[in-house]
């Protein structure tokens, strides 16, 4: 197999090569003006590293996979079409209602603390732009009132009077009878063809998301159909580029699902967080190689830290409203955890607290950290990480970008004034705060979830996570640490271990078992409708890529709840259909396992009754994965990869020590390292403190652990 | 024993002991930085943990508070919610360890679980429970975990809050601080006995398990940071985060102008009918030190809307903590630099025996007064930095709407409608428009929910909801807009509805600086409605806007209409019946006329403001041609009217004589104390 995986960040675009089992990795800045300049230029560094040109390479490339963070925030920036809203009349005000309080959307801990400070995200339809039409249905899906046909025309007539390039139609409970959106499609198909339109979408909110809550199912709609020509012009930018170099395999995209999909069948919301997701995922699949374990993943970027768990080799925790930029969508989401903290972060002062703060401003890739030399003077984590003596200047990205330590010691000067002590004093401190920022954070979202950090291997990787991952694992209090030679270029690596994966919902009510008598109330035959439809719908869709029926595997969860809940609890269910009482009892009973796992045990009310409200079915289609062979035991001895020693800061030995420092390709299997070393990447630096060891493991993966005193 | 009398004072922390003193010099600046973090972390992750646990609509909007507190009772920070439970939690501690701590038959020990709802102790109101732990370390008190959110039901004479309450008797439960737990369990005959009180004894234990759930995930955690850090550092971190608040604030203080900054606000319901009352707000900025006088308000009532010291304290800090002290941890030690002064025999400071029921709702004036009295000093202040709480008050009107009764699937209910609660507009801002919908002034980072999630839930259907055209002030920045959600009874026979907004005869919510208060909002109930047959028939009569709804009243097209105050008893509303339900808007700032003609053109096309409005309040004139503002023609206007205005304008003195000649009728100032000052309590009150 010859394939290529490319993962745009925030600072850098990463390329992962497999080319019959040779790998070779290569990162470009990510260039944000047009991202099909770092992807290409990511592309061909990698090429050569393997003696290929670039058009040589693409002509014999079998696939293309791509995720992404940064495609939807910059389109977002950008003017999108105008949108036309049709909904419910009365109604209009609903997204720019915000279940009130959406300023605070996108927006964690502290940051959305100072009041005055805040304003809503900016509409992406302008309120003239939204028009209301009668029609309703109540919360069994009866319609209680018959659509206004005329007065849907005479809307229509008005937004394409103001222009309108599109229409996204959402109306109350279309998730439950979506009859009344389906009749506008009608109308405007009828009222204004296709040609007329220009082939602009219309866009039906129970189609874009079947699930009750209407500012997330309104807020999908229209983010899909805002970003939907704009996504589609950068994507075929890239993909034009390659097929113009003799590219013939099919594009694939990274879904925030977990899985992967083809760029014809993928919405516009599903490649968002790509890379992060992309990064849980291979987390997964190498907890397997090591026996399912459960692992932490922990990715130290330029500007950005992001975290995600894995559970016995699975990814069991996802997001049912994630917030993209700063809009709420209703889409599931394999979940991570980002703050801001990374290379870039800035180290300042808080005078009104008299604290030492690390971000969550940031450098980012353009000025950078001041030892880039490119404009930066603000003191960030790299130029900390520089001055303590952790990061070669001559050899940051293999030498490819010269590091100044004089501009890096210039940068915290200020600081230091203010602080009365040494630049290198107030470096060290940035960096333990960061670190700590890190780990307590890990700490808490592992904790959250009903686990404990010290039962996991922490999986380092991004361009700062070898550097930092000792120190913010202690803080995490965890204790042992996977690192990857292709650390760097991580989530790049994680879309080729991707499954085919996609969910199917919907919203029904329905009582499982009866309040007070506790008996079971299930409406069997709807039940297996629901699911049945689900089903065939997916088969449908997985057929148009190729793939067959026997191939597809499903797993049902439900949105259920106790009686008087307002929020609903997914829990995974262990059947597909409902036939005997002990099938209902088998959903009840993972549901209340599922439900005192996560929250509590005293939460668990059945004298309540239960309901559910929503299903949803997760089809996964298994793809061919890269194999990693084990390698042979080459001895402890380390010596062959010692490449020089310079001076390194290290706390707990009372300051600066002169320090080993190795060469990362120069390991082999077996060979041991006792802190404190630093060894050296092209792509990133492996800091192993005083009281920690690394020993290369039989897939080439740093193994590091702590040493107990 | 009543605690209240002395309970604001409570709120200040002691001077540090010289070992505290030592410990909080010997934290590292890293040390600080990374540890502060982390207790707020942990405060987060408790707070996470307590919505997901409970049950009740308050809760899982987040009107709660997770917060540490020193082994005095101080608050150290906390995760919110609404900062005024957290500020509020420190006196029941305080109390707890004064009146148990060397008490045999009670105790302070480890394991130990406190509850308290008594507002004579520390909380709010009677709704408002919570739940603290000691946090021992090797024999030794270090600290106290809180936990803290409102109960929507407690047994009060009707479902929820009740604005018939006439003293403390109609309240339901009301428990002084009590041990419910010991050895990190709690006790089952305690938590029945609690829920015995409430019409729903379930909710209520399931929300007080939620509320020990956060508390000791607090003390565990606390815990563990003593184990990796040792016991001496965390005290010396508790003390040095207080210390840091107060020199903080006291740095910010000194940059501030000097000067008294003076508000009033009048509240027009007395709960169980109408009546005026006024609330003056002088803040006495000198040096580093902030006095707020509330002595010229008026005196209290038989009726629901007392309070006690400690609760106006907490609802001052609502604002201090969410705006002009953001950036420093919400600790007690804000107290050291800024003192109370109350009237006792005012509504501030009622007698042990006044209701309190709607305590919180009723002290909305004082969250305006003091978003009033800071943007009045900061302007005047040179420092830019703290000008953007430069902003005229946010909505504070209350917008509680209670139900109970039978769902459509058959199950009972009883809890508050979110939507009006967290939609209130915000108040606008020296630099730009008040947010539309913005939040709940007293839970800002709560959450309304969906309407689809409320008609699933609740037996009605929503007949739009909009915002509310004309509810935010007018000024040159507008203040956000109010949300407007009537509900028509849809499924069941009937429900029981109340209501407990304010603000139907006086503007409640003031603007600054020439802005224009909120508009006022009149409780609307529509009964034997045509409006069933309606929907199917002639959809085109069914009100889906409030012009619509206004009009169709003003035709005689929806039967019965009752048109009161919007603070409203329990009352069935039958099948196609309808409930208004209103949020309120923010005030304006600054000059209406001097907004830029292109914000009114916007406002007119958002459905924000009126064309009436933007002729007869913002002055512009309309090309006859094109339907759009005629930017020139409207400057000629705007100046006419400020020559006009020059005209009209009278000296003080003459103003002053015409104001007082308007003295409201006697019927209206029952309680309002001594015209006009309300300096005096003019109404002696028995209460039974």
């Amino acid at each position: 197999m010859k394939t290529v995986d490319v993962d745009i960040g925030g600072t850098f675009t990463d390329c992962y090569l497999n080319y019959d089992d040779v790998v070779a990795t290569a990162k470009a800045s990510t260039t944000t003006y047009d991202l099909s300049v770092g992807f290409m230029k990511s592309l061909e560094a990698a090429a050569s590293k393997i003696g290929r040109t670039l058009t040589d390479l693409m002509a014999e490339i079998d696939s293309v996979r791509y995720s992404t963070t940064v495609a939807m925030n910059t389109l977002i920036q950008r003017k999108g079409p105008r949108l036309g809203v049709i909904t419910t009349k009365g109604f209009e005000d609903i997204t720019a209602i915000g279940r009130g309080s959406s300023w605070q959307d996108g927006l964690i801990g502290l940051e959305k603390r100072k009041l005055p400070s805040m304003s809503k995200p900016d509409l992406l339809v302008d309120r003239k732009m939204i028009v209301g039409v009668r029609g309703r249905v109540d919360c069994f899906g009866k319609e209680v009132t018959p659509l206004d046909e005329d007065g849907v025309r005479e809307q229509l007539y008005y937004l394409v009077n103001q222009g309108v390039r599109g229409f996204v139609v959402c109306l109350l409970w279309s998730q439950l009878n979506p009859s009344h959106e389906l009749r506008i499609r009608e109308i405007i198909e009828e009222e204004y063809p296709d040609f007329y339109l220009g082939g602009m979408p219309v866009v039906c909110s129970h189609e874009v998301l079947p699930r009750r809550g209407e500012y997330a199912r309104f807020m999908t709609a229209i983010l899909s159909a805002y970003l939907q020509q704009s996504m589609s012009e950068e994507l075929s930018n890239i993909y034009d580029r390659l097929r113009d170099m003799g590219y013939k395999g099919a594009f694939q995209l990274v879904h925030n699902t977990g899985g992967v999909g083809d760029v014809h069948s993928t919405t516009a919301i599903q490649t968002y967080n790509g890379g992060p997701v992309a990064g849980v995922i291979a987390s997964s699949y190498i907890s397997k190689l090591y026996g399912k374990g459960n692992a932490i993943v922990s990715d130290v970027g330029g500007t950005s830290f992001d975290m995600g768990l894995v559970v016995e080799g699975s990814t069991r925790f996802y997001d049912f409203e994630p917030v993209i930029d700063r809009y709420l969508v209703g889409v599931t989401m394999l979940q991570t955890r980002s703050v801001g903290a990374g290379g870039g972060s800035i180290m300042w002062y808080n005078e009104a607290l008299g604290k030492l703060e690390v971000g969550p401003q940031s450098a980012g890739a353009y000025p950078g950290p001041a030892c880039y030399n490119q404009g930066g003077e603000e003191p960030t984590s790299t130029d900390a990480d520089l001055l303590l003596g952790y990061i070669n200047p001559d050899y940051y990205h293999g030498g490819t970008l010269k590091l100044s330590v004089d501009r890096a010691r210039k940068s915290f000067r200020k600081l230091a004034g203010r602080l009365g002590v040494d630049p290198e004093e107030v470096a060290a401190m940035g960096r333990k705060i960061l670190d700590a920022k890190m780990g307590h954070e890990i700490y808490k979202e592992t904790v959250l979830r009903g686990y404990d950090p010290k039962d996991f291997i922490l999986y380092a990787f991004g361009g700062g996570g070898p550097t930092h991952c000792a120190d913010y694992a202690r803080f995490a209090g965890c204790n042992d640490v996977l690192l990857f030679p292709y650390s760097a270029v991580f989530c790049a690596f994680g879309s080729s271990t991707m499954d085919t994966i996609r969910f199917y919902e919907k919203s029904q009510h329905m009582t499982l078992m009866e309040p007070i008598t506790r008996k079971w109330a299930l409406d069997v035959g709807t039940f297996n409708e629901i699911v049945r439809q689900l089903r065939e719908k997916a088969i449908r869709e997985f057929k148009t890529e190729g793939a067959r029926a026997e191939d597809i595997k499903f797993e049902l969860s439900l949105e259920m709840r106790f009686g008087g809940q307002i929020h609903h609890f997914r829990a995974g269910v262990p059947v597909l259909f409902v036939d005997t009482e002990a099938d209902m009892d088998a959903v009840y009973r993972d549901f209340v396992k599922q439900y005192a796992e996560v929250f509590s045990p005293i939460g668990v009310s059945p004298s309540s009754g239960v309901d559910i409200e929503g299903f949803v079915l997760k089809a996964t289609v298994h793809r061919p994965k890269p194999q990693f062979a084990k390698m042979k035991f080459q001895g402890e001895d380390p010596s062959a990869a010692l490449v020089g020693e310079r001076k390194a800061f290290w706390e707990a030995l009372g300051g600066y020590q002169s320090t080993p420092v190795y060469r990362f390709h120069l390991l082999r299997v077996g060979n041991q390292i006792l802190g404190p070393a630093i060894i050296e990447s092209e792509s990133t630096t492996v800091v192993v403190p005083p009281d920690w060891a690394l020993t290369l493991d039989e897939y080439s993966n740093g193994r590091m652990k702590r040493v107990p005193a | 024993m009543a605690f209240v009398d002395d309970i604001v004072e409570s709120l200040k922390p002691k001077p540090p002991t010289e070992r505290e003193l030592a410990l909080a010099e010997k934290v590292p600046l890293d040390d600080f930085t990374i540890y502060y973090d982390k207790i707020y972390m942990i405060c987060d992750e408790a707070k996470e943990l307590f919505v997901r646990s409970g049950v009740t609509t308050m809760l899982l909007s987040g009107d709660l508070i997770a917060g540490v507190y020193n082994a005095q009772g101080d608050l150290i920070n906390c995760v919110c919610g609404a900062y005024i439970h957290a500020v509020t939690a420190s006196p029941a501690i305080k109390y707890i360890i004064q009146r148990f701590k060397d008490d045999p038959t009670v105790g302070v020990k480890e394991g130990d679980i406190f509850f308290f709802n008594d507002i004579l102790y520390g909380s709010l109101h009677s709704p408002d429970e919570a739940v603290v732990m000691p946090i021992f370390w090797e024999g030794e008190l270090i600290g106290f975990a809180g936990a803290a959110v409102q109960q929507t039901e407690v047994g009060a004479i009707d479902p929820g809050m009740t604005p018939r309450a006439k003293s403390r008797w109609d309240e339901g439960l009301k428990m002084p601080p009590v041990k419910i737990g010991e050895n990190y369990k709690l006790k089952t005959d305690m938590i029945e006995a609690l829920a015995n009180m409430c019409r729903t004894p379930e909710q209520h234990i399931i929300d007080t398990k939620a509320r020990t759930i956060a508390a000791d995930t607090v003390r565990r955690r606390i815990q563990d940071m003593v184990k990796e850090k040792g016991k001496d550092f965390v005290i010396g971190l508790f003390t040095r985060i207080l210390l840091e608040t107060e020199k903080g604030a006291r740095e910010k203080l000194k940059r501030w102008q000097d000067g008294t900054y003076r508000t009033q606000i009048f509240f027009d319901s007395l709960g169980y009918k109408e009546g005026l009352q006024k609330f003056t707000m002088e803040l006495i900025k000198e040096g580093d030190r902030i006095l707020f006088d509330f002595t010229k308000t008026s005196q209290e009532t038989d009726g629901p809307w007392n309070s006690f010291p400690h609760c106006v304290a907490a609802h001052v800090c609502s604002w201090l903590y969410g705006a002009v002290y953001a950036d420093l941890p919400p600790s007690s030690g804000i107290f050291l630099s800024h003192d109370f002064k109350f009237r006792k025999g005012s509504i501030l400071h009622a007698h042990t025996l006044a209701s309190t029921n709607l305590s919180p709702p009723g002290l909305g004036p004082i969250i305006a007064a003091t978003q009033a009295c800071f943007a009045k000093m900061l302007y005047s202040s040179s420092d830019s930095e703290d000008k953007v709480a430069v902003m005229a008050p946010t909505s504070v009107t209350s917008g509680a709407n209670y139900f109970g009764g039978v769902n459509q699937w058959g199950r009972g209910i009883g809890d508050m409608m979110s939507i009006s609660l967290n939609t209130m507009g915000e108040g606008a801002k020296c630099h730009a428009d008040g947010t539309n919908a913005w939040g709940f002034s007293w839970c800002p980072w709560g959450k309304a929910t969906d309407v689809e999630d409320a008609e699933n839930e609740w037996p009605w259907i929503y007949l739009h909801a909009e915002h509310l055209v004309d509810s935010g002030g007018f000024g040159r920045r507008r203040g956000g807009a109010a949300v407007a959600s009537p509900v028509m009874v849809f499924n069941p026979a009937f429900v029981a509805l109340a209501s407990i907004g304010v603000n139907s005869k006086f503007a409640l919510t003031p603007g600054l600086f020439g802005g224009y208060p909120a508009c006022t909002l009149p409780g609307i109930v529509a009964k034997e409605t045509p409006l069933l047959n309606k929907l199917t028939e002639t959809p085109r009569e069914v009100p889906s806007t409030t012009d619509e709804l206004v009009e169709a009243i003003n035709q005689g097209q929806l039967g019965r209409v009752e048109l009161t105050h919007n603070v409203r008893w329990i009352q069935p509303i039958m099948q196609g019946e309808i409930h208004t339900v209103w949020s309120g808007g923010g005030g304006g700032y600054g000059d209406a006329l001097d907004r830029e003609s292109d914000l009114v053109q916007r406002d007119m096309d958002h459905k924000l403001i009126s064309e009436w409005t933007a002729v007869n309040v913002y002055r512009v004139v309309f090309d006859p041609a094109t339907g759009e503002i005629d930017k020139e023609a409207t400057e000629r206007r705007r100046q006419e009217e400020r020559e006009a205005r020059k005209k009209r304008g009278v000296s003080f003195t003459e103003f002053e004589r015409t104001w007082l000649s308007r003295k409201p009728p006697e019927e209206a100032l029952e309680f309002y104390g001594s015209w006009p000052d309300a300096e005096t309590n003019t109404r002696p009150i028995f209460r039974l």
